[in-house]
């Protein structure tokens, strides 16, 4: 079922971010061939000024269109008159949930992948215009020396590190989404002004965070002979990061569970689709 | 005997201070069309989203065959609510193949003639009908699964008589004999003559649960004249 509700959501969101996507990567290619011509950064032509400013904010509301995107696809779905087709198929409020919390995330992800992409595009020309064949030469050698240093000094860490920057990079972005999901949820409780009482449950859980980290730097600091020095306790580098990494990757874990847990209650138990 | 389709149980509902349902007890049996009868207001709208698991009740419980709302009794109602629920992004095909892919139950070749016979394309997109098609379409889908239970809310509502006339003919003509149809409505007069067995809501409360023969042979008047009565402002 879940796999369903993935494919709809995607079938549902995929005919505004890929023409999206296409818009800013031509803009990227057609800005790239633009600066070529120019030939220089410091002559920008008027037309060639208004084409890279359209191409600039075109990055930015794509941007917003993602975040947008999220919030209305859970509200309007799922506790808008939507709801009352999604909440009557035969699934569980929880897979309704993820389904939205996984689509969201990978758009996320491919927004960020794009953009990307599209910065690179945008400087491929004026980088190939500047560069002679003993300059790339020299650029592959010293790429090859590099990674065979790196390899030298942190093995297996090498794939290891990044891969786990990934999923941490994941799992950020679904406790981001959810942690919308829930203030959303909170707020369909209210009879009226949803949106407004959304709002609130975000700052609150905000404030109620600060004060959270308030409490426990606060707790620390009267016990200063329970603190501990991480080069102390892990000598090693590499360590040290996986550790930090890990300790993250909990961290965030942990908000997931509970604004999923939030999220999933409120839509389980307090269903109030008026 | 069978169990019932349809068992509420002390079922309140309580929006803030007002009380939507107050301490409601029944039970529908299979095979039946049942008018769900009450002026605006009285909570026929809530009693059919608790049962589609849209609400949760403040106090008592509501079953169907059995078993609490939930992803095993929604693969056996087909609701159509008082609302459009459609997205507007989709073309007519990719509603009949949303349903198809979610609901084991639909009939997809009765859902493709029905909305031929409605004059509409497959590639018609959702967003450029109007509200009536929008209905008509909804009522298609929801009438073409082979479910246990109907549960239609206001299905002839503020539509013209016209479109009345096609809305019960696709409601007679597609429903499961061994299934149960719960119409909601306080048009009385253009369903009465489908209806096997009323309950009249009032504020919240059921005030009469009775066939409708019984209602003619006791107190000697259909039942639009005895809603009427009962009714009164």
């Amino acid at each position: 079922m879940l796999n369903k509700l993935i494919g709809y959501e995607f079938k549902s969101t995929r005919r505004i971010f890929l023409p999206a996507y296409a818009v800013i990567l031509l803009l990227s290619i057609v800005n790239g061939i633009c600066m070529l011509l120019t030939n220089s950064m410091d002559t920008i032509s008027a037309p060639f000024g208004v084409l890279l400013t359209v191409y600039i904010l075109a990055l930015f509301a794509v941007c917003i269109l993602t975040f947008a995107y999220m919030i209305s696809r859970f509200y309007k779905n799922l506790l808008g008159d939507e709801g009352y087709l999604m909440f009557t198929l035969p699934a569980r409020p929880s897979q309704l949930v993820w389904a939205k919390c996984i689509t969201s995330s990978l758009w996320m992800l491919f927004t960020t992948i794009v953009c990307g992409i599209s910065l690179f595009t945008l400087m491929v020309p004026i980088m190939l215009s500047e560069t002679t064949s003993a300059d790339l030469t020299m650029l592959r050698q010293q790429l090859a020396f590099g990674m065979h240093t790196l390899w030298q000094e942190y093995s297996i860490h090498l794939i290891f590190v990044p891969l786990l920057a990934i999923v941490l990079g994941i799992i950020y972005t679904a406790n981001f989404c959810m942690h919308i999901y829930a203030c959303l949820s909170i707020g369909s409780l209210a009879n009226k002004h949803r949106l407004g009482f959304a709002f609130l449950a975000y700052l609150g859980f905000g404030v109620l965070s600060e004060i959270l980290m308030l409490v426990c730097s606060s707790i620390a600091s009267l016990f200063p002979s329970l603190s501990v020095n991480l080069d102390t306790l892990i000598p090693n580098a590499t360590a040290q990061v996986y550790v930090a990494m890990l300790g993250f990757l909990l961290f965030y874990g942990i908000k997931l569970a509970i604004n999923f847990v939030i999220t999933n209650y409120i839509l389980t138990r307090h269903l109030n689709l008026q | 005997m069978s169990e019932p389709i349809l068992q509420c149980t002390g079922l309140c509902k309580s929006y803030g201070k007002k009380d939507a349902l107050r301490d409601v007890t029944f039970s529908l049996e299979r095979g039946r069309i049942v008018g769900l009868l009450g002026p605006n207001g009285s909570g026929k709208s809530t009693l059919i989203k608790l049962a589609n698991g849209l609400l949760t009740p403040t106090a008592g419980e509501i079953r169907i065959a059995g078993n609490l709302p939930g992803p095993i009794t929604h693969a056996q109602v087909s609701y159509l609510p008082e609302r459009t629920y459609l997205s507007d992004w989709m073309t007519a095909d990719d509603l009949l193949k949303f349903f198809a892919n979610f609901y084991a139950d639909f009939n997809l070749d009765k859902a493709a003639d029905m909305l031929t016979r409605l004059g509409i394309s497959p590639k018609d997109s959702l967003k450029t009908m109007s509200k009536g098609t929008k209905e008509k379409i909804q009522l298609a889908v929801v009438m073409s699964r082979e479910a246990d239970l109907y549960l239609l809310d206001e299905p002839i509502g503020g539509v013209d008589p016209a479109a009345r006339d096609y809305i019960l003919n696709t409601i007679l003509t597609n429903y499961n004999e061994n299934s149960t149809v719960v119409i909601s409505t306080h048009l009385i007069s253009d369903i009465e003559k489908v209806l096997d067995d009323v309950i009249f809501l009032h504020q919240g409360q059921i005030t009469l649960h009775k066939t409708v023969d019984d209602i003619r042979e006791e107190y000697g008047k259909s039942v639009d004249a005895l809603f009427r009565e009962v009714f009164a402002c």
